[in-house]
């Protein structure tokens, strides 16, 4: 355990959800992939919109929504998540996310 | 992958869509582009509202005190009137002492007999069966100070006519005297007379409450086993009936959620990959502030205990929530990883629920209750699987700004 702990945090948050597999994009349809997005929380999918597909930065994001930078990263770091494990489940579908307890 | 390896998948994914044109479709959206308004979001002045609460209550609560103090200057005032009044009956009093012993015959003799007997009634403090009516609640300044007046006074004129007048009458030789019908009708001319428009004594008294009353409300809320939050504000309350009441609490709040939140973990973490993690659970802790308004009706079950029940809606002013570091549990070996990943969750700015609440009048202007509140909404706006519904308990202390009155039901004694 104490040598699985040695590694870069900040690194390792920005990537905890990652998809390890990059052909797992490829292989989606791009409508499954549309569908995601469009599924995503609301300001989640707004902050990911702008960020991704219209190249604003998240100070620019913050001023468009009304938002802190703060909070600007954290739903486009959420959307990420969610659309990674999305395209996670897509792939093994046998999981579901986030289970209420 | 990076996040913006990522970033650039989903944009390339995205390059592979063709759109075929129609005109309709461009029109569609220039239509909506020219004619849909930019709707921002309206923000509440937190701070302001937050100030004039703050404000508020610091008048209520000087009010109050200010109020009492004027309270008891007038109590002074009226005690010393009390006495004045109290003297005059005195005088009174031995006045028919002195025209009894100088015409034991007279209305004054038999009369005399039943005053002499109230004034009694100041020491001995029981009531006194009245021929007509029934004596309560005598109210004097200073029983006690008046008996010793009454006593002092009385020998000191005794002393003074016993030269004049040795023997004392008493009332059976003024009945035996009197003959019937005289009788009824000295008695008639007695009740009838004006001497006592000024005796502090009210008939058939009862007990009510002011028809509005208003009071400051301060409490400690419960969830679960710990005290999670306060609530300061103010309570009106105004009466429909006999029993009966409308109730109003305008308050400002704070309490602290905490939820827990369980992830089934999809995506192996790199530093995992060896334990093959399958689960996070994380909890969610946040402060709320928040205005209450909460109205409702209720009823005087006795006269000290109350039971009311209605609605709550809360403005929520901290509208969000943060996690604590995640655990990933390795579901094959069962160990713990703590990740910090998570981030805050927004919650709605409004909530609504029930409430009931029994009340216990301690004193005549201080009521301690039991709340309980059942919250009715979700609190996190758009999750769809977690749910947060705020309900628990509170404890209150409410100081009333007006003291119950006596009613009178009847008019003095004449």
């Amino acid at each position: 355990m104490e040598e699985n702990m040695d590694f870069d945090k900040s690194n390792f948050v920005r990537n905890a959800y990652v998809v390890q597999d990059y052909s797992a994009i490829e292989r989606l349809n791009v409508l499954d992939l549309h569908k995601m997005i469009q599924n995503l929380p609301e300001v989640s999918k707004l902050v990911f919109n702008l960020y991704v597909f219209e190249g604003y930065s998240h100070k620019e994001i913050s001023k468009i929504l009304n938002l802190k930078v703060g909070t600007s990263h954290w739903h486009l770091s959420r959307a990420r998540t969610l659309l990674q494990a999305k395209i996670a489940i897509e792939n093994k579908p046998a999981y579901s996310a986030y289970e209420r307890k | 992958m990076s996040a913006n390896e990522f970033d650039q998948a989903v944009r390339d994914k995205y390059d592979e869509l063709d759109f075929p044109f129609k005109k309709e479709n461009w029109e569609s959206l220039r239509h909506e582009m020219d004619f849909n308004e930019v709707v921002y979001q309206k923000k509440w002045p937190t701070k302001s509202i937050a100030i004039a609460a703050a404000f508020f209550i610091f008048c209520s609560v000087w009010g109050t005190v200010l109020y009492n103090y004027m309270n008891k200057e007038t109590e002074m005032a009226t005690t010393k009137m009390d006495e004045t009044k109290e003297k005059k009956i005195v005088d009174q009093l031995l006045g028919d002492e002195i025209e009894a012993r100088n015409n034991p015959n007279s209305i004054s003799a038999l009369s005399k007999n039943f005053v002499k007997a109230n004034a009694y009634t100041k020491y001995l403090k029981r009531p006194l069966v009245n021929p007509t009516a029934k004596l309560v609640k005598p109210t004097y300044a200073s029983p006690a100070l008046a008996a010793a007046i009454v006593q002092k006074e009385i020998q000191s004129k005794i002393s003074q006519t016993s030269e004049m007048t040795p023997s004392f009458p008493n009332a059976s030789e003024a009945n035996m005297v009197e003959t019937k019908p005289d009788l009824l009708a000295a008695k008639h001319a007695f009740l009838s007379n004006d001497r006592f428009k000024d005796y502090p004594v009210t008939l058939n008294a009862n007990v009510s409450k002011p028809a509005l009353q208003l009071g400051v409300v301060g409490g400690i809320g419960y969830a679960g086993q710990n005290i999670n939050g306060y609530l300061v504000g103010l309570n009106t309350s105004s009466r429909l009936g006999k029993k009966w009441f409308l109730d109003g609490t305008l308050a400002l709040g704070s309490s602290r959620e905490s939820f827990d939140v369980h992830h089934v973990q999809i995506a192996q973490p790199n530093a995992l990959a060896s334990k093959s993690p399958t689960e996070a659970s994380t909890t969610f802790n946040g402060n709320i502030y928040y205005v209450s308004f909460s109205p409702g009706i209720g009823v005087n079950i006795s006269k000290r205990i109350s039971v009311t029940a209605g609605g709550d809606v809360q403005r929520i002013f901290r509208n969000t929530v943060e996690s604590e570091t995640p655990i990933y549990t390795n579901s094959n070996s069962g160990d713990k990883t703590s990740v910090a990943l998570g981030g805050p969750i927004s919650i709605s700015d409004w909530d609504a629920g029930l409430k009931s609440k029994i009340s216990y009048q301690v004193a005549p202007q201080l009521n301690l209750s039991l709340q309980y509140r059942y919250g009715l909404v979700n609190l996190l706006s758009g999750q769809n699987d977690l749910k947060l519904k705020r309900s628990y308990g509170l404890f209150t202390l409410q100081y009333n700004l007006k003291k119950q009155e006596l009613k009178e039901n009847s008019d003095k004694v004449k």
